[in-house]
């Protein structure tokens, strides 16, 4: 594969609901109820247990997104696979897809230095439980190299500070 | 004066308008009561175009493209929406957004819709001095450049508020209708004419 835009972001040709956000959704909103009982509790003693839960989940929370990648999409797919036919545990799949999650958006953070600019005709947008949701319409990718025109497409994004706070 | 009166496609009624200017209508702001509760959640992720943070800010923010315009849409059904260039802009903005809110499942109606400001600007084409304005006129100005270039005008009657700019550009608020703007307008150009800034 050539450096497509497609291998550093999470931007999915366009193809009706993104349903794998539920996850993220839910992890957040129980992170902001965690926080603000913390703030508010009198109790010393249950904020500092509070906390603790809440450093644990934050230490385990990735993003699922970019599971719907194309390297993401591969890599499911094969681990189906190899659980079907026997030869992974599927405790063991779930292991590795969390990895990925880790593995990615380190990978994103630390060794992506190209930077892709994307222009269009904004269809749709949603801000909704910390999750941006643009829908383009004849949006024109570009990097250093290459540059690409795509009819419609959705972007799905995430604050990552919400993971690291 | 005569190219003023001529600017513009329909020429300007001078009974009402002595100046020849007509402030241009710039935002309205109006409300109205959906009459029903919201679930804010579930119109934030069914509707487009909608931002819903509740830790920022309680009411779901909708903005549709024709009449450009943006909403505010609150748990207990009441609706503000600004943006609107005229009345019957804002009105007919108000009803689309009622119409999605029920196309959502709400049984939405639309009570007591009311036209909240108005703000309309316009420009007399001369520079003011605004220093001499506010001293012959310090009952109802504001004057501190230190803190903002304008000088607000805080007009009685009409109860109407003018940002009145060295340049000649006026900006016009508070109105409930848009007559109170046009009447306010009025009331002040023998003002701004009288303290028109003469060039050197």
């Amino acid at each position: 594969m050539g450096k497509s835009p497609k291998q550093y972001l999470d931007v999915v040709p366009y193809s009706g609901d993104l349903k794998k956000l539920g996850f993220i959704s839910g992890l957040l909103i129980l992170i902001f109820c965690l926080e603000d009982l913390g703030e508010s509790s009198c109790c010393n003693c249950f904020t500092s247990i509070l906390e603790g839960l809440l450093f644990l989940l934050l230490n385990m929370a990735t993003f699922e997104l970019y599971r719907r990648s194309t390297i993401g999409m591969c890599l499911t797919e094969t681990l189906d696979e190899m659980v079907s036919n026997g030869t992974l545990s599927p405790e063991l799949a779930i292991q590795v897809l969390i990895q990925f999650d880790k593995s990615m958006t380190e990978a994103l953070e630390t060794q992506v230095k190209s930077k892709v600019t994307i222009k269009g005709h904004l269809h749709t947008y949603r801000f909704c439980d910390n999750v941006w949701t643009f829908i383009l319409q004849d949006a024109l990718f570009k990097n250093e190299e290459c540059q690409e025109n795509v009819g419609k497409v959705k972007i799905v994004a995430c604050d990552s500070k919400l993971l690291s706070q | 004066m005569a190219d003023q009166v001529l600017e513009g496609s329909q020429p300007v009624d001078l009974a009402k308008h002595p100046s020849g200017i007509v402030p241009t209508l710039q935002n309205i702001v109006s409300t109205v009561n959906l009459d029903c509760k919201l679930d804010l959640k579930a119109i934030a992720l069914q509707a487009r175009n909608a931002e819903y943070n509740p830790k920022r800010f309680a009411a779901v923010i909708m903005r549709i493209r024709e009449p450009k315009t943006t909403a505010l849409i609150f748990a207990s059904g009441k609706m503000v929406c600004t943006g609107a260039k005229s009345e019957q802009q804002s009105k007919l903005a108000a009803r689309k957004y009622a119409r999605i809110i029920q196309k959502l499942g709400f049984p939405a109606k639309f009570k007591d819709f009311k036209i909240q400001n108005i703000v309309g600007s316009c420009d007399v084409k001369f520079p003011i001095r605004l220093e001499g304005l506010a001293y012959s006129h310090g009952a109802f100005s504001s004057y501190e450049p230190e803190l903002f270039p304008g000088l607000i005008y805080r007009m009685k009657q009409p109860k109407i508020v003018l940002l009145i700019f060295v340049s000649g550009k006026i900006v016009l608020t508070g109105a409930k209708v848009r007559d109170e703007t046009y009447t306010a307008f009025e009331n002040i150009y023998p003002v701004l004419t009288e303290f028109r800034k003469s060039q050197q």
